[in-house]
């Protein structure tokens, strides 16, 4: 199911990116194509409390974001590195290397 | 379309001009400005803050483009919350340009990249400021990875940064030197999908107005992770003494991992205090010692070997944009997923600009990992953890059979 899951995203990684109006950080995060249902719900929002809405979509994605423009934020946080201390981890990424098994 | 992204459709003679809203992607935006030669209108910047408008290093990087073209127009508005550009053509040559402190050279150098092959005469452009500050790519990462990624689509060597003098913030003073030859068209029908393997690490540890022995134990510590890989590591510590090594002190490392067919992968950790929004140094803050920062730019760089894809992270919008600039031919480049808000953006401006959409289809897993399969099932697959393996696109487009007008053929 997983897996379905991920193929599905990648096949709508282009119609997300040139034709739905979500913004780049809510792909990036993860969402996918609103289907009709929920796009008219999101428009319900927008016109119960249009304030609110506009406050929220400014303050975590376009303040954080763009005022601290920044070159390749770290891919994951500091304690998440944490999981190259474990010698498994480092052994499972040993076929990306040319010192590695397989052809 | 997007919502970000939208020409104006004006009735007047206008109609070229694409409108924006926000400061976010305004260098690149700048750039792609003058290669496509459509004017652009960004409104809406920081309208809403208590520091309204172009902050002085924006306004800074607009002057500097002003001296890189012939005729460009800029006009800002009163409150600085929207100005309008008129590209110029560029013309390269001999240019020095004093950074603002608030952000590194790497800031301004980093969308140039794109710009600097399509001058009318080579460009030698020479930047002043801080050079590394742990925010903005660094002038290592600019010229170990960042180099790498443009000189692979041009004919002509020459694509060089020197770094004559390093500056770490505050107060920086640091100087390096772009130079980039002058092309009339790139390479086409490029094919970049062939991850490869790792076969060499190299980095550059540098310290300034400390001790030099933290370099050392920078490189020490990087390779207590890295070792058990390949033998073919080498980092080489940079000593830059007196004036050269600009006001302030710092150290930092910067690695580079680089496959059999030539795929670079890159990370960096640095002493510089993280970033605040006013630019101060958080109280009480101090440098991670060098044994945490050459463990950190290791492990880093095996996240980054990890993610796969055959651009470096921080780099797709160039390589994006030279297959838009191509001959008219297909050109494909492997680009590991998930991909950044930043480069989802660059995207779509590139389809607002060119109009070129670029077709993504996810990339086939790599042979290697049905051995790893084959090679987890004697042990049991939940033995223990493994790292995800890579989500990996194939974007690929028609170039548009960009050439430089302005440079002479001879």
């Amino acid at each position: 199911a997983a897996d379905n899951f991920g193929t599905r995203r990648k096949q709508n990684l282009m119609r997300l990116i040139y034709d739905s109006t979500l913004s780049a950080a809510e792909i990036a995060a993860g969402a996918t194509e609103p289907t009709k249902g929920v796009d008219s719900d999101a428009m319900a929002i927008e016109d119960d409390d249009e304030d609110d809405l506009f406050k929220l979509s400014r303050d975590p994605s376009t303040a954080a974001g763009l005022v601290e423009e920044q070159f390749r934020a770290p891919l994951v946080g500091g304690s998440r590195l944490d999981c190259w201390e474990d010698e498994e981890f480092l052994d499972s990424i040993r076929h990306l290397f040319i010192t590695g098994g397989g052809p | 379309m997007p919502a970000l992204a939208k020409p104006v459709n004006g009735s007047t003679g206008s109609s070229r001009v694409l409108s924006f809203s926000g400061h976010g992607h305004l260098r690149h935006r700048l750039v792609l400005s003058i290669l496509s030669r459509r004017p652009i209108r960004i409104d809406g910047i920081r309208s809403d803050e208590d520091q309204p408008g172009l902050l002085p290093f924006e306004v800074s990087y607009l002057r500097l483009l002003e001296k890189l073209t012939q005729g460009t127009r800029v006009e800002i508005s009163y409150t600085g919350t929207s100005f309008l550009f008129h590209p110029g053509t560029f013309a390269g040559g001999n240019v020095t340009h004093q950074c603002s402190p608030e952000r590194s050279v790497g800031w301004y150098l980093e969308p140039l990249l794109a710009l600097a092959p399509f001058g009318k005469k080579d460009l030698v452009l020479t930047l002043r400021g801080i050079t590394t500050d742990g925010r903005d790519a660094s002038v290592d990462t600019i010229r170990t990875s960042g180099l790498p990624h443009l000189a692979m689509f041009l004919d002509k060597e020459g694509v060089e940064l020197k770094i004559t003098k390093r500056g770490h913030p505050p107060l920086g003073g640091g100087e390096v030197t772009f130079t980039c030859p002058s092309v009339r068209a790139i390479k086409s029908g490029f094919d970049f999908t062939n991850v490869g393997r790792v076969n060499k690490i190299r980095g550059i540890a540098h310290s300034v107005r400390v001790s030099p022995q933290l370099s050392n134990r920078l490189v020490a510590a990087a390779r207590s992770v890295l070792n058990r890989y390949i033998p073919d590591i080498y980092i080489y510590t940079d000593v830059y003494r007196g004036e050269d090594s600009g006001k302030s002190p710092g150290y930092a490392l910067t690695l580079l991992a680089s496959s059999t067919s030539h795929v670079l992968h890159s990370s960096e950790s640095s002493s510089c205090p993280p970033s605040t929004s006013t630019g101060e140094k958080p109280e009480g803050w101090t440098p991670p010692s060098p044994e945490d920062l050459g463990i950190m730019a290791a492990r880093q760089l095996l996240e980054e070997i990890r993610r796969g894809g055959c651009v470096d992270r921080g780099w797709e919008w160039l390589v994006s944009l030279m297959l838009v600039l191509g001959g008219e031919d297909v050109g494909r480049a492997t680009v590991a997923g998930p991909f950044e808000p930043f480069f989802i953006e660059h995207l779509r401006d590139l389809k607002a600009f060119f109009g070129t959409t670029f077709k993504i289809k996810a990339a086939p897993p790599p042979p290697s990992l049905n051995d790893d399969v084959e090679g987890g099932s004697d042990e049991g697959e939940d033995d223990g953890p493994k790292a995800p393996p890579a989500e990996e696109y194939i974007l690929s487009c028609v170039g548009t059979g960009f050439t430089n007008t302005a440079k002479r053929t001879g």
